[in-house]
Formats: C-alpha cells, sequence, structure tokens
C-alpha cells in the first residue's frame, strides 16, 4: 500500500529526472489528486496501483480506499487511464505475458519517494 | 436514470384527489406571514424506476423496513427507547440524472402519502428569524397533512455548520441548522433529502438520517432498459443495443434520454428515414466529451469509476493494518 504521505507528495514538483514512463504517470497521478473529490481524500485510507491490459488496450489504474466514519462505508475509486503499450518499461511488460494485471504499487511507491 | 413515465391520472389514487394540488401560497419574503409549501401526489412509482441493482436494492431495503416500523416501535417497544428517533429521514445521494427524484416520488406512491417539495429558496429569507419561521410552518403543514418532506438539491440546507463565526450571516446559518435538527428530532413524519453533494453535509444532519442510499450511474443491465425505455417503438432505427449499451457506460439514465432526442432530431435535419449507431454515436460522444471536460480531466482514455466496497474486500486490496487501525 502506498503511504498516504507519499501519494499526497505526488502533487510537489520533484527534481529527479525519472524515465520517461515513471514521469509521465506521476505527472498524471499528480493531477488526478487535484481533481480527486475533497471527501476521497480527506477519508483515503490506502491505495493500490497496476497496469492492466484490456482487450488490446493497456491502462495505468489506481484504486482509492476511502473509508466514511459517519457511515461506516468504504469506498473504491477507480481512476485509469490509456497508455500506449511501447511506453511501459520491459520488466513489467515480461509479467503482463502471463496475467492481465500486474501490481505496480510497490514501483509507484519507490518512484514517489525519489521524486518528493 | 430512473425516469419514468409520469402516472396517467387514472393510474393515481383517484382522479379527484390527482388534481388536488394544495397549499400554493409561496413563503411570504415580507415577513408578516408564515410560509406555505406546495403538496403534490407522487408522479412516479417503483416500477417505472430502472436503477442500477444495489441501488435498487437498498431502496426495497429501505421499504421493507418502513413496513415494519409501527411493529418495532410500538409492539416492541422502541417508542419508549427512541423517542427522539421515530421519525424517519432517508437520503438519496449520487451524480445528477441517477434517478432520486423520480425515486423520491416513488417511495411517496407506494407509502400512499403526498410529497411536499421543498427548496432552499423557499425557505430562505433575509429577514432574521424567519428562515427557522418557515421550517417550523413546514414541519407543521407535513405534520397536518402526513405528507413527506422532499428537500432537493439538500446541501444547501445540510451544510456543516460554521465553527468560527464572524459575521451575522454566519450566526444565522448556524441558527438555521440548529432549528432544523431540533425539527427532525420532533418529527414523526418521514422526510426525503437528495444531493449530488453528501461531503457537504454536517456530520450532525448524516447521524440524524436513518439510511443513505447511493444513486450510482446505470451498469450494463440498467443502461439497457432505459435504451430500450426511451428510444419508442415507432422511431425509426437502425441499431446495435448491445453497442449502444456498451458505448453509453459512464452515462446517467438522464443523459441516455437525452441521447435520444439528440440522435432523433440529428437524423430527422438530415432528412434521413431512420436514426442510424451514427446518430446515436455522435450524441454519446458530444455528452461524454462534455462530461470529461467538466471534470477537469480531459484526456483520451481516462475514466473514474466510483463504488461502495465491503471492509472484507478492501482488507484483502490494501491488508489489514489500516483497517485494524482505523476501527480501534
Amino acid at each position: 500500500m502506498i503511504p498516504l504521505i507519499i501519494l499526497a507528495g505526488a502533487a510537489v514538483v520533484g527534481a529527479v529526472v525519472l524515465a520517461a514512463f515513471w514521469k509521465e504517470l506521476r505527472a498524471w497521478l499528480s493531477k488526478v489528486w487535484e481533481k480527486l473529490p475533497p471527501v476521497v481524500k480527506e477519508q483515503l485510507q490506502g491505495a493500490k496501483a497496476y497496469v492492466e491490459k484490456v482487450e488490446s488496450t493497456v491502462k495505468n489504474v489506481f484504486y482509492y480506499y476511502s473509508y466514511n466514519k459517519e457511515m461506516q462505508q468504504w469506498t473504491e475509486t477507480v481512476v485509469s487511464r490509456e497508455v500506449s503499450p511501447q511506453s511501459i518499461p520491459e520488466d513489467i511488460l515480461k509479467k503482463m505475458n502471463d496475467r492481465t494485471k500486474v501490481d505496480i504499487t510497490s514501483d509507484v511507491e519507490q518512484q514517489l519517494t525519489l521524486a518528493a | 436514470m430512473g425516469i419514468g413515465k409520469k402516472l396517467d391520472s387514472t393510474d393515481q389514487r383517484g382522479a379527484a384527489e390527482q388534481s388536488a394540488t394544495t397549499s400554493q401560497t409561496l413563503p411570504d419574503k415580507t415577513g408578516t406571514a408564515p410560509a406555505r409549501f406546495e403538496t403534490i401526489k407522487p408522479l412516479y412509482r417503483l416500477g417505472d424506476l430502472i436503477l442500477s441493482g444495489e441501488t435498487r436494492s437498498s431502496l426495497l431495503d429501505f421499504l421493507a423496513f418502513k413496513e415494519h416500523y409501527d411493529k418495532v416501535f410500538d409492539g416492541w417497544g422502541l417508542s419508549e427507547t427512541h423517542k427522539y428517533h421515530r421519525q424517519s429521514s432517508i437520503n438519496f445521494h449520487g451524480p445528477p440524472g441517477t434517478g432520486k427524484t423520480t425515486a423520491a416520488h416513488a417511495v411517496a406512491f407506494e407509502m400512499e402519502k403526498d410529497l411536499i417539495l421543498v427548496s432552499y429558496a423557499e425557505i430562505e429569507s433575509k429577514y432574521v428569524g424567519e428562515t427557522s419561521k418557515n421550517l417550523a410552518a413546514l414541519f407543521d403543514q407535513a405534520k397536518s397533512s402526513g405528507a413527506i418532506i422532499f428537500f432537493d438539491e439538500a446541501d444547501a440546507i445540510l451544510s456543516r455548520r460554521v465553527t468560527n463565526m464572524s459575521s451575522s450571516t454566519d450566526v444565522s446559518v448556524n441558527q438555521t441548522r440548529s432549528v432544523l435538527l431540533t425539527l427532525m428530532d420532533q418529527h414523526k413524519g418521514m422526510v426525503i433529502f437528495a444531493t449530488n453533494f453528501m461531503e457537504n453535509y454536517d456530520p450532525a444532519f448524516i447521524r440524524r438520517i436513518i439510511s443513505h442510499i447511493h444513486f450510482t450511474l446505470p451498469d450494463t443491465d440498467a443502461r439497457r432498459q432505459l435504451w430500450a425505455k426511451f428510444i419508442p417503438p415507432k422511431m425509426p432505427v437502425e441499431i446495435d443495443v448491445e453497442k449502444l449499451v456498451s458505448m453509453s457506460e459512464g452515462l446517467s439514465g438522464a443523459e441516455i434520454s437525452n441521447c435520444v432526442i439528440k440522435s432523433a432530431l440529428s437524423a430527422s435535419r438530415r432528412a434521413r428515414s431512420v436514426v442510424g449507431m451514427e446518430d446515436f454515436g455522435r450524441a454519446i460522444d458530444e455528452i461524454l466529451s462534455g462530461k470529461l471536460a467538466n471534470s477537469g480531466l480531459k484526456q483520451r482514455g481516462h475514466s473514474t469509476k466510483e463504488r461502495h466496497v465491503t471492509e472484507d474486500y478492501v482488507r484483502e486490496k490494501i491488508g489489514g493494518t489500516s483497517v485494524e487501525e482505523l476501527m480501534k
């Protein structure tokens, strides 16, 4: 799970030059974070990141998990975008040979930590 | 979603009742007389609603719960232990066009009650104390008529109270909220709230509302039913319904309804004899791109979805640690 402080930190411009994929992903995450409904951000408990193959397309998918204490209700907010398969790093592509969904949470966490 | 045909007068509980719209006097803005609110017969019934499975199920649960209300309160003594919780407020929240207003009519119809439609503009007064008076008049009217109170766009009146009051406006806002809380506690009838912005609600109201029903965008099955409902049998079409169902993911019921109108007008303007997939596709694209631009995340292939999940599901996804910490 990505620590919340790092997720919020994705909105801060970093100086470290990232590989194109991670740089784009981070810029997108930053934009998503800005646009996430305040209620999701305020009640956020965790997030997971995946690269998913859906038919002929490849997507970056982020799952945000928030909990409303008043209503005792968990909500899953899923944000995704299509990406070019050519932009996916080699190691992730290899993992996608035998599955449709690759968990990149720890990679994203590492990249965000580097950039924060 | 959820927009169905309006009831014919013969469908209602008597044609005479149908014409009996009462209490037409709008709030007096001069501060000299208490407000009166419009009471109407419900225009839709449950069968007219097309909802996603989860939303429909929650609504049916609530209606079933209401059936047992008298039994548990009077028979089982809850009226002794919960004397200030006899009223039952329900809250419909979710994106625009997902059937919240239609559902309010349907609930009233199923419960054989009239509806008092209330907007913030009718309650609010520029005179100090008048807003509270109007609220009291509203609840009095509901008590005497037995009607259900329906606050549409309820976030306007249920929004959070101001903790750091710095102006007379802040004082007035807090006073209105407090009066409403008291009136809700004392009221034994039903109140329905509907909003697109539930995150703005004051937690005190959330606690007093017995059921919160999330109106989601239509799922695949609901979209299939919506297209079937909104495309009239007489309309000449050449379409692949399953493709329309797939293409319209992310549209609300109201937007699907708009797509049918736009496609028909577009085909007619082009002097086509039938409305084809091209017309529907153009209408869907136009609405979807408008929504995307409005969300501030305009990017091809980008999508955002939201749904309620169970604690077990979250535990499986992100691990138990944060869940355990939260429950302490």
